[in-house]
Formats: structure tokens, C-alpha cells, sequence
């Protein structure tokens, strides 16, 4: 019996000892993201951004990470969520219009307005300024203009998940970046200066669908995309 | 192999030992040795065997058809509850006197493995721990339990118990990554198994023929598995060394089992060796041709080896 015990002991301390090691340590495990924007905020990063949680509720934060409201949620599913002027925004629904126009939302009020939506919000890779954003599979953020290509910044990604720039700021200095970790529950939403100086993860948790940026006196990005077919509403 | 009173026999023929020390020789083995119908396993055994399994296939045909009814408490004790039936049971079970009734204790020792693996792991789903985890805590679970049934009761059932959770663990330990990692699965299975490899050639894991079989296969597959994530080759070459270094041990230790197991890993190492990096330069016919003629190598290697321990 002692030399059964003294066995099963040796095999179970190895066992143990590499499993707590695996998940101590996070072995094999990527951690992308860059620091929070909601425990640290950067008060340089202007204007809001309006997103969607992975509860289905509309939520707007400040930019720097400062603050953030929740300023809608439905039980159907809502997508392709943008700004419209500075006291309006406006989302698709699923089954709400069968024309595909949308809502829109008074912030002031929190009245809807059904079916007056303009378009919808498709992904947009450059800026006001010209200058286009990627990512390419090392998980390298480039920002391109006049053929010439800059690696901004670097973010260790896994092999299937890669951070996607959603859009630009209205002002043409920052970039929106959606990052889908594997297997997690819900995506994020990262924010990062034109130069990459600056890094910082606005939202976790957010599903996708769209994001809408707004800053005084430049306006929304993305742009509104007028179409006849509706986008498919991501699955994530 | 002729019976011990066909050896007297000839012996007695051969005038090699005299009638009386014959008899006593007669006498002392038939009381040494046990009933063998009491030891066997019948074949009424094997209809209750087969009875059980049949109906744990029906529960569990019956509770996946009803899973998605089922409140998460109402999960975790559909799985719960037959686990502690099972510990209870075989308790019971090896307390008798029948050999038959103790194996049957172990056989569900065995189950209750497999159930408290899948009790964690549905317990880690309902309770929204990421899968990735709960599937390393589900490995720990089973591999404690399994442990410890082993020294209560070092038997057949309880050694695959063991083997099968280490599997399990290293499994999950590979899936842990965010890139699920068949190179770090494949190389835990391999430690697991020469870990206990060490133990059973060291005489102190038992029963040994079958601890011989399960852990070398761990420990030959594990590298071999290992070997199919595609950026490493040095990793590839290790599943031949893995296969050599159980050869070397079957000779030293002049067992057969480990002469199969590392024949087997060479050959099927050889032939995804040359298929992966061969096939586009010589094509697909002359790679089987060389696999053909490695497998027929290895059967001559073994060939002469089980000879050379028969003579």
C-alpha cells in the first residue's frame, strides 16, 4: 500500500503540477489587448463611441473611457448602430422594418422613431485624411498612404483571431479596432492613435454589428452606406 | 502448454522424479491453484457486462434526447447521481467473495472515472467557466479519482481508469492555448505515460502487462501526435526516436509488448513522414511502395526478434 500511495502520489504531483502551471501562467494563452480605457482613461482621446453590448443593449461611452451609458436595449436583435447628429443615433432591427430603414433613437428624449434610419454602417478603412488602416496575419497594424506603408503598432494574436480596424475617427487621428478573442464572450473594442503612440481598450463584451464614432465639430464616422440588400447582422 | 499432470506424466516416463514426489507435486498445485471456474470470467459475466452497457446506452440516449429540457442543476446530477452509485457499488461489489461479483466492483470503479469527468465538466459549462479550463479541471478531477481507486485496488479496470484520465488531462492541457496545440497535447500524453512507464518497469505499478501496453502506447502515440502540428519536424523525428527507445527497452527488458509498440509508431511515423514531405516530389504510388516496404521490414524485425525469445 505505501508503494501504491508513493506512485499515485509521483503521478498526481506531476499532473498537478503542470496544470496548475498551464492555467497559473496562461501558457499558450494571447493577451492582446491593449490596457483599459475604463479603469485608466485618457482624457487626449476625443469624442464618443456608440456600440453594442453583448446583452443587446445599445451603449454609449466617452472615448477617453471616462464614463458610458447604457441608451437602449431590446429583446430583438440590433445592429448596425450609428450616429446621426450629436443628439441622435440610428439601428437596424431585426424583423422592426421590413424595408431595412431602421430606427432612430433622441437621446434627449429616448423616443424612437421607427423607420426613418438613412443607411447602413459598413466598415471603413480611411480616414478623412487619406491614410488607410490593416492589419496583416503577424498582427501588425498598418497605416498606408501615397504607397508608402508604416507599421504603427504590434499586437500578439493568435492564429485565428485578428484585431479588424472598424473605422477612423471623424478627425482622421485614431483608429477603431474590433478584436474577437477565441472562444470569449463577446468582443472588443480598442482604440488607437494615428502615430500608435496610444493604446487602450474602450469595451469588452461588445457584440458585433457595428460601432459609430462622434466628435464635435467634425461629426460620425463610418460613414452611412445607403444600400438595397441589408447586411447580414454578424453572428458574433 | 500441456497440463501439470501431462508433465508429471512424462517426467515419471523419463525417470526424472518417482511416483510419491509426483503425487505430492500433484497435490500442492491443485491446492495452490485456484478454482478455475470461480477466477474466470464466464460467460454469464459477460451478459451482465453487456446488460449494463445496453442500458447505460439507453440512459444516455434518453437524457441527450431530453438534455435541453433539463434545469443545469437537473444536468449536473443527472450525471452526479450515477457517479455516486457507482463509488457505492463497487464498494459493495468488491467486499464479496465471488471473484466475478469483485470485478464487477471494478468495472464501475472504472465507470465513476468517466462519470466524475463529465460531472466537472457539465458543472464547468452550467457555471459559464470557459470551456478550455473546465476541460483541465474535469482531467484533474478524473486523474485524483482514478489515482486513488488505484490504491484501494490496483486492477485491470482501475489501470485503464488511470490511463484514460491522464488522457484526458493532457487533452485538455492542449486545448488550453488559444491556438488549440495538438504539440503540447501530444507531449503531456507522452510525459504521463513514461512517468508511469517508469513506475510499472520499477515493479511498483500493477497489474504490469496491461500498465506495460497502455502506458507505452501513451507514451509512442503521445509524440507521434505530437508530431503532426505542422511547424515543427524536429518533433516529427522525436516520434522515431520514441519508437526506438521502446524497442531498446523491449530488448533490455525482453518483452515483446514494447517491440510492437515501437515498431508500430516507427512505421506509422514513416508514413506520415513521407506522405507530409515526400508525396509532391515522388509522388503518392512510390510512397506507398516505400510504406509497404518499411511495414514489411518491421514485421521481418519482430519476426526475428520473437523468435530469437522463443529459442
Amino acid at each position: 500500500m505505501r508503494d501504491r500511495l508513493f506512485v499515485a502520489g509521483v503521478i498526481g504531483a506531476v499532473a498537478l503540477l503542470v496544470a496548475v502551471a498551464v492555467l497559473a501562467l496562461s501558457i499558450g494563452r494571447y493577451n492582446p489587448s491593449p490596457p483599459s480605457l475604463e479603469r485608466d482613461p485618457d482624457p487626449a482621446i476625443p469624442g464618443r463611441v456608440v456600440f453594442m453590448d453583448r446583452d443587446g443593449c445599445i451603449v454609449i461611452a466617452e472615448a477617453s473611457g471616462a464614463s458610458r451609458e447604457d441608451v437602449y436595449c431590446s429583446a430583438l436583435h440590433v445592429f448596425s448602430v450609428t450616429w446621426v447628429d450629436e443628439h441622435t443615433i440610428a439601428f437596424m432591427e431585426s424583423t422592426a422594418d421590413p424595408a431595412g430603414r431602421g430606427t432612430l433613437l433622441d437621446l434627449r428624449t429616448r423616443e424612437t422613431l421607427p423607420g426613418t434610419a438613412p443607411g447602413y454602417v459598413m466598415p471603413s478603412p480611411v480616414s478623412v485624411n487619406g491614410e488607410a488602416v490593416s492589419v496583416d496575419s503577424d498582427g501588425n497594424l498598418l497605416v498606408s498612404k501615397d504607397g508608402r506603408v508604416t507599421t504603427i503598432a504590434s499586437f500578439d494574436i493568435p492564429r485565428n483571431a485578428s484585431p479588424f480596424p472598424f473605422t477612423w475617427s471623424p478627425d482622421g487621428e485614431w483608429i477603431l479596432i474590433e478584436y474577437y478573442p477565441p472562444r470569449a464572450d463577446g468582443g472588443e473594442l480598442w482604440i488607437v492613435s494615428r502615430t500608435g503612440a496610444i493604446k487602450g481598450t474602450l469595451a469588452k463584451g461588445v457584440r458585433g454589428g457595428g460601432a459609430s464614432w462622434w466628435i464635435d465639430g467634425h461629426g460620425y464616422t463610418p460613414p452611412i452606406a445607403p444600400t438595397a440588400t441589408p447586411p447580414k447582422p454578424s453572428p458574433r | 502448454m500441456p497440463s501439470i499432470d501431462e508433465q508429471l506424466r512424462r517426467w515419471r516416463s523419463a525417470g526424472l522424479i518417482d511416483e510419491p514426489t509426483a503425487n505430492r507435486i500433484a497435490e500442492f498445485e491443485r491446492s495452490s491453484t485456484p478454482e478455475p471456474s470461480a477466477s474466470r470470467p464466464g460467460i454469464l459475466e459477460a451478459f451482465l457486462y453487456l446488460g449494463v452497457a445496453i442500458a447505460g446506452v439507453g440512459t444516455f440516449v434518453l437524457l441527450g434526447d431530453n438534455w435541453e429540457q433539463l434545469r443545469p442543476w437537473a444536468r449536473i446530477l443527472a450525471l452526479a447521481a450515477p457517479l455516486a452509485l457507482t463509488l457505492l457499488a463497487g464498494l459493495v461489489m468488491r467486499a464479496s467473495s465471488e471473484p466475478g461479483v469483485v470485478r464487477a466492483g471494478h468495472v464501475a470503479w472504472m465507470l465513476s472515472v468517466a462519470l466524475l469527468a463529465g460531472t466537472v465538466a457539465v458543472a464547468g459549462n452550467e457555471l459559464d467557466i470557459d470551456d478550455r479550463d473546465w476541460l483541465v479541471y474535469a482531467g484533474l478531477a478524473a486523474t485524483a479519482l482514478a489515482l486513488v481507486l488505484w490504491v484501494v485496488a490496483p486492477s485491470h479496470p482501475q489501470i485503464l481508469g488511470v490511463a484514460a484520465a491522464l488522457v484526458l488531462l493532457a487533452s485538455g492541457i492542449g486545448a488550453f492555448p488559444d491556438d488549440h496545440n495538438v504539440l503540447f497535447g501530444g507531449v503531456m500524453v507522452t510525459l504521463f505515460g513514461a512517468v508511469a512507464l517508469v513506475f510499472v518497469e520499477m515493479g511498483l505499478l500493477s497489474p504490469a502487462a496491461l500498465g506495460r501496453a497502455v502506458f507505452g502506447l501513451m507514451a509512442a502515440a503521445g509524440i507521434y501526435a505530437a508530431g503532426l502540428d505542422d511547424d515543427y519536424i524536429l518533433v516529427e523525428l522525436l516520434a522515431f526516436a520514441a519508437g526506438g527507445a521502446l524497442i531498446a527497452l523491449s530488448i533490455w527488458r525482453g518483452l515483446f509488448v514494447y517491440m510492437i509498440l515501437g515498431v508500430a509508431v516507427i512505421f506509422v511515423a514513416l508514413v506520415t513522414f513521407i506522405f507530409e514531405h515526400f508525396a509532391d516530389t515522388i509522388g503518392a504510388p512510390l510512397a506507398l511502395i516505400i510504406s509497404g516496404a518499411t511495414l514489411v521490414a518491421g514485421a521481418l524485425i519482430v519476426a526475428r526478434f520473437r523468435h530469437q525469445r522463443l529459442a
